[in-house]
């Protein structure tokens, strides 16, 4: 009486507590910040906080950004289904800006904003020039005066005497990527069409199926647009491109594998438990489980969780529907269904399943890795959410369910009864010994492989309209950038300019690599060019006098010279920034807004897609500019970052199994093996699997290994648990009925088109398929054993 | 990552004045003058050029001749007032100096400059079928009988036009003719003479003028 009181006040409180959470998650969950870069996984020590906001800028601003090009043989055809593309997307009003064509407005920007600068900037053709002779001075203002106009490259005598103006302005035009301006539009030659570009940049946008389903649907409708121009080809790059691809892709899957195996999912379950009810006492716990779970690391974090963390401590936390199930199984036995006494029954082994897979877990916490941590401390709280479910509300929620027909009931124990055991006979032991064999061979066949590509799904016909742009076109790719520190703004302009250097001495493509230096040379650059003019032009010999002498001119000497004192002023990174001209390479600037202050200075330069190096020949590159410029690799880092977590979790499973292999030593002496054997041929099966299709070996697949560990050992101790055969069929049916759904919701993942994903989906249904159909091959039936009968 | 420099950028349209390509734009116009005019592979002739800078009171006139090849580039030799020559390729302008048989080749800028070797040339060779998808006619004109010409054009590039105005063209079979009239107000005016269409090899050192 007085322990069901308390029983009652229990369930209660559990119940408050759930709500509570509930309420927190309802409150919390909306604005709390859901990190998801994978370097957050990481330790402090293991980041370097300027890389990784310069690497996030980087990124954030060329996720925006988008390029086609749109290709007709006829170049008049090519523009018109170009403005037509731009023109759709445009009135789409999910962009911040197309361009298709450039406006003569914003070239006369350009040209108003370097105009009281102009003597202080120098190509460096005119700089070497200039350094071996300085009458070379005069031969280009001769070019001026007598070549006819464009062919010097000046922008006429008044403003531009020495044509150098002229010269800088052109050669910064190798930011231009490729693209050559003809009649205002940008174009480029691809396989002997001619392709006008449309660029753009992504405007605000909500996150989520929709807006990515709107997207896609808007720049699908422009390429109709563009292709209702016959012969047109539209080729897309784009950061967008991929993300709506692998989105659209995910949908499908989701739609596809998703509802098959939910479809399946619930009509097994309705044809194994005869109701809606015990279906859903089945699920509840999970649900419970990682929604109490969630609610504990938002509230650890402080708000702050870690996507990859929940998405994987959920997974984790499916083992929980074992208990359940378990639960249920009972309407399997052959007497009147009674909830609580069910619960008397199988509370030992729910309790032995959670401590296993607890202590398991536990060694996520032997690592110092705050991601894993994360994990463990999701897992962990997820399981005992689940545990106390069953624990304290099975006994009301369950006491109104109907035991299972007799005709079905005898199926189930017909049917282990008949199930292959270990001292059954030799058949089941060579047929386990070929399993072992398959699964050494395979594991012999492992191949590592980190790439964080393997996260994606892949278009091939995406893929190569990316490269033939890229091979056209000169743009920044592949995620590299240098990061240029130093201790003032000059300072990082002037190591950006070596590295500028180096970058263009190094290989043809790297002479468009940009920076801000390209469009704000250093202090001491600037006054080196305006200095070198400067004495060219003074003096007796100097060009001044001999274009005055020429020309029968003697004023010219003196309005140059004044036009060259009052045009040489430096142009800092504050005018710069503050002006429009530099809108489409800020991001690159990454320091104190207003360009000036000292500290934290840094400049990015993204190392352009066409540079053919290798890391090591880049980095060297960097180390001759300057000491301080690092390398940063991201799609390498993130490769590297999963390598990394890949390497602890092994030792995790390792250390994990350990400590559950001692735990059921204790609980099983020489039992213990029945236990552990299934999960651990499950193991081997899933590794060995791997080998054999191929599928590489990372983080996914360790964390499908995990998975197996934790129901493995289930449904060992559910067997080695069960002693009397009436009992024994009912551990098979929730062991059945456990694995069947986790291979329906896990498993299907192999028909997933992204390779991380097939491989967890194949590692998962391969290990938990082979723990599940040999779990019941290690029963020992009490008559055997000679135990008292237990209940 | 699969970006971009952003080249809607203005500075983009900074390849500016010389990169622009009359190859582009409304279909030619003027197919009968085409007719009349040769666009052989090269194309050799003398010039006197008079540029007329405002604030300077002589026009500056210069002799000197020119040589185009089709696909390659040009190379224009100032002899008067002094002698001096460029080559204007794909990849670049050139400064040439010879002495004897070597030629000594220097960057006076380097840089995409396809476009702008198409124009120089097409000017030259005076195609108006080309220069009429970069311009705008604004005026043509037969002039005298024996099949002469004139045309004016505007460019229709707007980046072009911030610096030049106007281009005039006169000629019969090949160009006679060019003024330009920039937006600053200078002129230049070249008189093409003895151009002809040399089928002939190309000189060594002029082969070495053009490599790219």
């Amino acid at each position: 009486m007085i322990s069901s009181v308390i029983k009652k006040a229990l369930a209660l409180a559990w119940a408050l507590f759930i709500l509570a959470c509930g309420a927190y998650l309802a409150w919390r969950l909306p604005t709390a910040s859901i990190e998801s870069s994978i370097f957050a996984l990481l330790p402090e020590r293991n980041q370097d906080p300027a890389v990784r906001e310069a690497g996030a800028a980087l990124r954030s601003e060329l996720e925006r950004r988008f390029l086609v090009l749109v290709a007709h043989a006829d170049p008049e055809k090519a523009v018109l289904a170009a403005e037509a593309y731009a023109a759709r997307l445009r009135a789409s009003g999910s962009m911040q800006e197309v361009a298709c064509a450039i406006p003569a407005t914003g070239v006369g920007r350009m040209l108003d904003f370097y105009e009281p600068h102009r003597y202080a900037l120098l190509s460096a053709e005119d700089r070497e020039a200039l350094e071996r002779d300085s009458g070379s001075l005069y031969d280009a203002a001769q070019r001026t005066l007598y070549l006819p106009p464009g062919v010097s490259g000046s922008l006429g005598f008044r403003k531009d005497p020495f044509g150098t103006w002229g010269r800088w302005l052109s050669s910064r035009s190798g930011a231009s990527a490729g693209l050559t301006l003809r009649n205002g539009h940008l174009t480029a030659e691809v396989d002997g069409k001619t392709a006008v570009a449309v660029l753009g940049t992504l405007g605000p946008r909500g996150r989520g199926m929709q807006a990515q389903n709107l997207l896609s649907a808007r720049f699908d409708s422009a390429g109709r647009a563009a292709e209702a121009v016959p012969g047109a080809t539209v080729l897309r790059s784009g950061f967008v491109f991929h993300e709506l691809l692998a989105a659209r892709q995910a949908h499908k899957e989701m739609t596809s594998i998703g509802t098959v195996s939910a479809v399946l999912l619930i009509v097994l379950m309705l044809l194994a438990f005869r109701g809606i009810w015990p279906t859903l006492l089945g699920f509840l716990p999970v649900v419970i489980g990682c929604m109490a779970a969630t609610a504990i690391l938002l509230w650890a974090g402080g708000g702050k969780v870690h996507l990859i963390a929940m998405v994987f401590g959920s997974t984790i936390v499916g083992v929980a529907e074992d208990y359940g199930m378990l639960f249920i199984a009972g309407l399997y036995e052959d007497k009147p269904w009674d909830g609580r006494r069910r619960l008397l029954d199988v509370q030992r082994s729910i309790f032995l399943g959670l401590l296993t897979s607890v202590l398991g877990y536990l060694a996520l916490f032997f690592v110092p890795i705050p991601g894993l941590r994360q994990i463990g401390l999701f897992s962990i709280a997820g399981l005992v959410a689940s545990w106390a479910t069953v624990m304290l509300w099975y006994p009301w929620l369950g006491t109104r369910l109907k035991p299972v027909g007799a005709g079905v009931r005898r199926a189930a124990e017909a049917m282990e009864r008949r199930w292959p055991k270990v001292h059954g006979g030799y058949a089941t032991g060579l047929a386990l010994t070929g399993l072992l064999a398959f699964s050494l061979w395979g594991c012999l066949r492992m191949r590592v492989d980190d790439d964080v590509r393997l996260l994606y799904a892949h278009d091939l016909r995406l893929q190569q309209e990316q490269d033939k742009i890229m091979s056209v076109l000169r743009m920044p790719g592949g995620g590299r950038f240098f990061l240029v520190r130093g201790k003032d703004g000059q300072q990082v302009l002037e190591r950006e300019e070596k590295l500028l250097a180096a970058m263009a001495a190094a290989d043809s493509a790297g002479s468009t690599a940009v920076g801000v230096s390209a469009f704000v040379p250093s202090r001491s650059r600037q006054a080196g060019d305006s200095a070198l003019l400067r004495s060219a032009f003074e003096g007796a010999g100097g060009t001044g006098a001999r274009l005055a002498r020429d020309l029968g001119a003697p004023e010219l000497e003196t309005d140059l010279r004044k036009d060259l004192e009052k045009n040489s002023r430096p142009v800092t990174v504050a005018q710069w920034l503050a002006d429009p001209v530099s809108a489409p390479f800020r991001y690159l600037w990454r320091g104190p807004p207003d360009g000036l202050g000292d500290g934290a200075v840094a400049t990015v330069v993204p190392v352009p897609a066409a540079m053919r190096l290798g890391m090591e020949p880049l980095r060297a590159l960097a180390k001759n500019a300057d000491p301080d410029i690092v390398l940063v690799d991201q799609i390498q880092d993130v490769s590297d970052t999963l390598a990394f977590l890949r390497r602890h979790l092994v030792w995790v499973l390792c250390i994990g199994s350990g400590i559950v292999l001692a735990a059921l030593i204790l609980l099983f002496r020489k039992r213990a093996w029945g236990a552990v054997a299934p999960a651990a041929l499950g193991v081997g099966a899933g590794l060995g699997s791997l080998g054999w299709s191929g599928l590489p070996v990372n983080l996914f697949a360790l964390l499908a290994l995990a998975l197996i560990l934790g129901m493995g050992i289930d449904y060992g101790i559910f067997v080695q648990e069960s002693r009397r055969q009436r009992q024994r069929a009912a551990a098979l049916v929730a062991i059945n009925m456990g694995a069947a759904s986790n291979m329906l919701a896990f498993g299907m993942l192999v028909f997933s088109t992204t390779p991380a994903l097939k491989a967890f989906g194949l590692v998962l249904a391969v290990g938990l398929g082979v723990a599940w159909l040999t779990a019941p091959c290690f029963a020992v039936s009490n008559e055997e054993e000679g135990f008292a009968n237990g209940s | 990552m699969k970006s971009l420099p952003f080249a809607g950028s203005l500075c983009l349209g900074l390849g500016l004045i010389l990169n622009f390509n009359p190859s582009l734009g409304a279909e030619a116009a003027k197919a009968p003058l085409a007719d009349r005019l040769a666009s052989p592979p090269i194309l050799s002739g003398r010039f006197t050029q008079e540029k007329r800078i405002v604030g300077l009171k002589k026009p500056l006139i210069s002799t000197g001749d020119f040589l185009v090849v089709r696909d390659k580039g040009v190379i224009w030799r100032t002899q008067k007032p002094f002698a001096a020559a460029v080559a204007v390729t794909r990849k670049g302008i050139w400064s040439l100096k010879r002495t004897g048989a070597d030629l000594k080749r220097e960057p006076i800028h380097q840089g995409n400059l396809g476009a702008a070797m198409d124009m120089i040339q097409k000017v030259l060779a005076g195609d108006p079928a080309s220069l009429a998808k970069a311009f705008s006619v604004t005026k043509e004109s037969e002039v005298g009988g024996g099949g002469g010409w004139s045309l004016e054009l505007k460019p229709l590039d707007p980046v072009v036009a911030r610096v030049i105005l106007s281009i005039l063209l006169q000629g019969s079979k090949h160009v006679d003719r060019v003024e330009y009239s920039e937006t600053n107000g200078d002129k230049t005016r070249i008189d093409f003479a003895g151009v002809a269409d040399n089928a002939g090899e190309l000189g060594s050192w002029q082969a070495d003028a053009f490599r790219d």
